[in-house]
């Protein structure tokens, strides 16, 4: 077991690393005065991992949704399902599955060891039958529906298969009504046994917590794992955008807008680049920037308006949108808008002033327990960390920027999805 | 995590929360006003229009750069219902002085800054800029349009109306569309200067400075000029519901939306513990009883939960379902009040909701916006208990207790959004 201390200088704070004999990484960010703890425990297997190479060599394809529906059915096991442990004090549990990740998570104001207990316990024992499985169907069918139904999350979906041509990110996360039927006890023990191996995973853990009382109950629960770790196929991804446009009608009352630009990856980004990111966004995109004030004015977009960088180890991509009158309007102004910084650089001023904001937003964010946990869990699985990105971040240049800028935005790699209101009402 | 409250002036109070744990200071000024259908409109613009630019800061931009200045501070605008009344809340989060660079003293010139924004707006002769009053109102035309985007929402939302239509607590906190399409720079002045003579003020300090003299002067001395007449926020609690209403809206969507209102006879600031109690039993968690009886045993739906509202004592069940299913939900939802109100309850599932309810009351204090939150949600009530001493009342409920109030729930409105067969 090793153990190695991370310190923060800028912020006054330190977090523990352990790298423990079972195989898992865990994280321990004690915070001072707190009173509530938070507990994050997964793997790096999410929606997209649908194809793999085993242990034993064979290369297997399994459903779309697996992931999710797995996360579904380790809540149960042969004694009852884990929300009821959690309810002997009061925890509040929870789990969810990204595209890149799957974790299972409770916060408490009291008994933190037992309820770590409980996660560690659950996460380590799959329980799979057919009754149970079957079960689910019919709750996951109505999850499914339940985004069916959701704009934004349709704009979402559209958007990444304009974006992207091969990447399995372009299926939804749930899968499909049709998809999860496939779903089988084996097949979701296949997946848990190549992908629920501690070292594909992590525990992070922050707020009133004690490392040592972590560290023991770690030892006395968790299993040791095979060092064999699973390998993902993710398809070759071209490096051109699979269409320009998308559309689809849908009952909204105004018309909802996704633009984003692609930029191909073939390792995560570092630190120094998403924090490079995050000033060049906020300066390009952000309620102070000229372009705010002309979609505005130009009444192209509204306070639904946002903008995030969607990334992790294997895709890149800028994303921004909300409710808009006339989307293609809006997309042309923020292309051209690109486009001229692109050609003419970028304003000195508003970059300083850009970089004092990022760097406010940045120190502001560690109030949040919920917040350093999901931060820590997903620079893991990207292989970075987040006290050096705010190092970075207080060190940029102008120049580091533009170069950025070049880097991540080229505005034949953009594409447009659109949401439309049935014509007799629009 | 206890409040020290102040009343700087009649109608005035100042809330100080004192601690050292965030690495941010929040402060906010919540103003109460009534709900009342024609000052709605102008009131709900009114704390976007003060966010926008100030006589300091006359354009939206150079506000914002200020800010960004300032180590990006946020500036939040809001207005929402409590209870029957209008809460226009201005609020502000910005970094603590020692994290800036040179310890710069920013803390100072945000609350300076707040100030200006609610005293001193940007008026130019008697009335709000036009021009920026046309953005504003589009900004929330366009989100009262979009409200039917999002279908959970816009069911609750609309049987809230229906079942509401003739109290206060029916009208949408924006007044109507055409409230808003109407308004006019001089309504919104008008709504300003009432606002400052009428209104009830709760300013809230989240913060590690131990006094907070200096920021109370800068508020007192604010309303120097202004002739106060105070008048008191309030709620009425409908009781006896004469025969239940059900209204169907067809839609083309994949999934149904089922959500039911009830009436309790408890509203703050009656004692509300049992009811919620009553109501986490129900649908407020993971054992409770729609969660195992309607999704677990019998896979009906991925959500069905209820929530109870105690500024106004009502009850909303919702939950989305196959549209085959909506009666057969509906019953089931019957099926298991009426059980809790024929005594069917069992000490795991009290245990579970007290220490659930609890466990939420005490996190709660690790999030400067939910602390705010826990008091503002305490106005309308006639003491301000901690966490802690509302975990207290929350634990000393009995089962009898949880029965006796679960009596009291009876429905009052369906609502639902048909989808496809």
């Amino acid at each position: 077991m090793t153990i190695e201390h991370i310190k923060s200088s800028i912020l006054d704070e330190e977090y523990v690393k352990i790298k423990h004999s079972s195989g898992l990484t865990i994280y321990s960010y004690p915070k001072k005065d707190y009173n509530s703890s938070y507990a994050l425990f997964g793997t790096k297997f999410g929606s997209i991992n649908t194809s793999f190479v085993d242990q034993s060599g064979n290369k297997i394809t399994t459903p779309d949704g697996i992931a999710h529906y797995l996360e579904h059915k380790l809540f149960e096991s042969e004694d009852g399902d884990a929300f009821s442990k959690f309810a002997q004090t009061g925890a509040s549990a929870n789990a969810y599955t990204a595209f890149d990740k799957t974790m299972y998570l409770f916060s408490c104001s009291d008994n933190f060891i037992t309820n770590l207990e409980f996660l560690l316990e659950f996460v380590q024992n799959p329980y799979f039958t057919k009754e149970t499985v079957e079960k689910e169907q019919g709750i996951i069918s109505q999850e499914i529906r339940m985004y069916d139904d959701s704009p934004d999350w349709r704009a979402l979906f559209n958007l990444l298969n304009a974006l992207y041509v091969n990447h399995p990110i372009k299926k939804d996360i749930a899968g499909t009504v049709e998809s999860i039927s496939q779903i089988t006890p084996e097949l979701l023990y296949t997946c848990y046994n190549n992908f629920y191996n501690l070292n594909n995973m992590v525990l992070v853990v922050v707020g009133n917590v004690n490392t040592d009382e972590v560290i023991k109950c770690a030892d006395k629960f968790l299993k040791k794992s095979s060092e064999i770790p699973p390998s993902f196929v993710i398809p070759e991804e071209p490096d051109v955008i699979n269409m320009e446009y998308i559309e689809q009608t849908f009952p909204v009352s105004i018309p909802i807008f996704q633009l984003g630009f692609k930029e191909n990856i073939r390792q995560p980004l570092s630190e120094k680049q998403l924090a490079e990111t995050d000033v060049l966004t906020a300066m390009l995109f952000g309620e102070s920037s000229m372009l705010y004030k002309q979609l505005e004015e130009n009444k192209l977009i509204n306070n639904s308006f946002s903008f995030e960088h969607f990334e992790s180890d294997s895709y890149s991509a800028l994303l921004l949108g909300g409710e808009s009158r006339n989307p293609k309007k809006a997309a042309e102004l923020i292309k051209n808008y690109v486009q001229d910084k692109l050609t003419n650089g970028l304003d000195e001023e508003e970059f300083l002033l850009s970089k004092r904001s990022t760097y406010g937003d940045a120190i502001a964010s560690f109030n949040s327990i919920e917040g350093i946990g999901n931060i820590i869990n997903s620079m893991h699985f990207t292989n970075r960390e987040m006290f050096k990105y705010i190092d970075i971040l207080s060190k940029l240049t102008l120049e580091d920027v533009e170069n950025r800028l070049r880097e991540q935005f080229s505005i034949d790699k953009c594409a447009l999805s659109v949401i439309l209101p049935p014509e007799s009402e629009g | 995590m206890s409040v020290l409250r102040k009343k700087l002036l009649e109608g005035v109070n100042f809330n100080h929360i004192y601690t050292s744990k965030f690495k941010t200071t929040r402060v906010s000024v919540t103003m109460l006003m009534p709900l009342e259908k024609d000052t709605a409109a102008a009131l709900t613009i009114l704390p976007a229009m003060l966010t926008r630019s100030c006589k300091k800061y006359p354009d939206f931009t150079m506000l914002n750069h200020e800010l960004d200045k300032l180590y990006g501070a946020d500036i939040y605008s809001q207005a929402r219902k409590i209870g029957e009344n209008l809460g226009i809340t201005v609020s502000m989060n910005f970094i603590d002085d020692k994290f800036t660079i040179d310890n710069e003293n920013i803390s100072e010139k945000l609350f300076y800054l707040l100030c200006e924004i609610i005293f001193e707006p940007k008026i130019i002769d008697g009335k709000f800029d036009s021009d920026e009053l046309e953005i504003e109102k589009a900004q929330l035309m366009d989100s009262i349009i979009a409200e039917y985007n999002d279908k959970r929402s816009y069911s609750i939302k609309k049987m809230v109306s229906t079942m509401c239509a003739d109290e206060p607590f029916g009208i949408d906190h924006y007044g109507s569309y055409d409230n808003v399409s109407e308004l006019t720079g001089e309504d919104v002045y008008n709504a300003w200067k009432n606002m400052l003579s009428h209104a009830k003020f709760e300013i809230f300090v989240i913060s590690n400075c131990s006094d907070t003299s200096l920021y109370e002067n800068m508020f007192s001395s604010r309303f120097v000029d202004i002739e106060r007449m105070v008048i008191e926020p309030k709620t009425g609690c409908k009781q006896d519901v004469l025969e239940p209403k059900e209204v169907i809206e067809q839609d083309d969507v994949s999934q149904s939306k089922l959500v039911m209102g009830f009436r309790t006879k408890f509203a703050e600031p009656a004692d509300t513990y049992a009811v919620r109690l009553a109501c986490d039993i129900l649908g407020g968690n993971t054992t409770s009883k729609f969660f195992t009886n309607i999704r677990e045993k019998q896979s009906l739906c991925y959500y069905c939960a209820s929530r109870f509202y105690k500024n106004k004592g009502i009850l909303i069940v919702d939950s989305g379902v196959e549209t085959a299913n909506i009666e057969k939900t509906k019953n089931e939802v019957l099926k298991n009040i009426k059980a809790l109100q024929n005594g069917e309850l069992t000490e795991y599932e009290i245990n579970s909701a007290k220490l659930s309810m609890t466990n939420h009351f005490k996190m709660m204090t690790d999030t400067t916006s939910h602390i705010e939150m826990w008091y503002i949600s305490q106005l309308l009530s006639e003491e301000f208990l901690t966490p802690d001493q509302a975990s207290e009342r929350i634990m000393n409920v009995t089962a009898d207790d949880v029965i006796k109030a679960s009596k009291s729930i009876s429905l009052d409105t369906t609502f639902v959004l048909k989808g496809r067969e």
